[in-house]
């Protein structure tokens, strides 16, 4: 069992890794629409402002 | 009778040839075993709640003391009891063994108890666990973790500090490579900066940085990949910052930068024009600085709280464990 959870938390552990060295779910999620959509057109605010 | 309260139990009383009477005795499901000792306590004689008790080489701990009462009868001992038979018994634990004093009202025994592995024990008498589950923590039951909560544990304290250390590199390193600065004066006119990017695989980032104080200002941005002279990202944000005093003393809120990641779409050079986005808006200089090869470390930092916790599961069950040994558990209804 102590194998089994070693290899799952190594798992794990890498793929945080990854993810933070690549970045992801780090993008600004209207610059990523903006690309996305291919048009460079406005889709949102961000936040607000008083 | 403990506290006013009807507990039940049963005792069997056991004979070998060589080890002589002992008592098994089944309480809500437990099982444990005592005999006679003549391993007097060094101290006491009255009970205290959690006092320390030291008898037969063991460090045990006051645990309750009860009038036992003889409720029922059958067979043949050694010794002839009476129903109705009363005597005041003082227990002290020290799992998975306690000891009693048994003061009756002529003489006071003492004994010496550990606790059975209820299944061996019923598999070696050949009787078939048919009954119900233990609903309550035996007062000298021992702590025995699972394989998997033990494991969980285990690599918990493993990967937990591993979690952290590399969450904490990336906080220190994962800021990137800076690869432009600039300072837009005006930027009702508007201003734009030229930068290389080539790890579209790795984040970029753009952190605009302005002096608002009480105000906000708003910019119109986009992003241009300067080969083909095609828009890639149009888009907007602001920089807030308050700050001020009232009956609870200072307060701030919002930040004097703003930050917008993104992937670039492929490797090459790109511009960021800006502009003020809004006529309402604070007009202040505005420093651009982009950075490439930007870093996460909150999928670390959060699998490190993860692993924490997994390492402290095993303190926190026997923490509950030992409340509902002690009778200190709200919650006493489950396992």
């Amino acid at each position: 069992m102590t194998r089994i959870v070693f290899v799952i938390f190594s798992l794990a552990t890498g793929v945080a890794t990854y993810a933070g060295v690549a970045g992801i779910g780090g993008e600004d999620k209207q610059i990523a629409n903006s690309i996305r959509s291919g048009s460079g057109g406005r889709v949102g605010y961000i936040g607000g402002v008083k | 009778m403990i506290e006013g309260l009807r507990y039940g139990w049963t005792n069997y009383q056991l004979y070998s040839p060589t080890h002589g009477y002992s008592w098994l005795t089944w309480t809500d499901g437990h099982l444990t075993h005592s005999r006679k000792t003549r391993d007097m306590p060094e101290t006491g004689g009255h009970f205290a709640y959690k006092a320390p008790l030291n008898a037969a080489g063991r460090s045990f701990q006051m645990f309750e003391q009860y009038a036992a009462r003889i409720t029922y009868l059958e067979g043949e001992l050694t010794w002839v009891p009476n129903l109705g038979d009363t005597t005041n018994v003082i227990e002290a634990i020290d799992p998975p063994y306690g000891y009693s004093v048994v003061i009756g009202g002529s003489e006071t025994e003492f004994e010496l108890t550990s606790y059975l592995d209820r299944a061996q024990t019923l598999a070696a008498f050949d009787v078939p666990d048919t009954f119900a589950r233990a609903s309550t923590v035996h007062g000298i039951q021992p702590f025995l973790p699972g394989a998997f909560h033990t494991a969980l544990s285990k690599a918990g304290k493993w990967f937990a500090p591993l979690a952290l250390f590399l969450g904490l590199a990336f906080l220190v390193t994962g800021a990137g490579n800076k690869i432009t600065e600039t300072l837009i004066m005006d930027t009702d006119r508007g201003g734009s900066v030229v930068f290389p990017l080539n790890r579209p695989d790795r984040l970029a980032e753009v952190r605009l940085t302005a002096n608002v104080y009480n105000s906000w200002s708003w910019y119109d941005m986009e992003l241009i990949h300067e080969e083909s002279e095609e828009t890639v990202a149009e888009f907007d944000g602001g920089i807030e910052y308050y700050e001020g005093r009232d009956s609870d003393g200072q307060w701030s809120e919002g930040s004097q930068t703003a930050t917008f990641r993104f992937k670039p779409p492929a490797a090459g050079a790109y511009r960021l024009t800006i502009q003020t986005g809004d006529p309402q808006s604070a007009r202040l200089p505005v420093r651009v600085e982009v950075r490439e090869n930007v870093m996460l470390a909150r999928y670390l930092f959060g699998l490190a709280i993860f692993f924490a916790l997994c390492a402290l599961s095993l303190w926190f069950r026997r923490a509950r464990f030992e409340a509902r040994r002690w009778g200190e558990d709200e919650d006493d209804d489950d396992d």
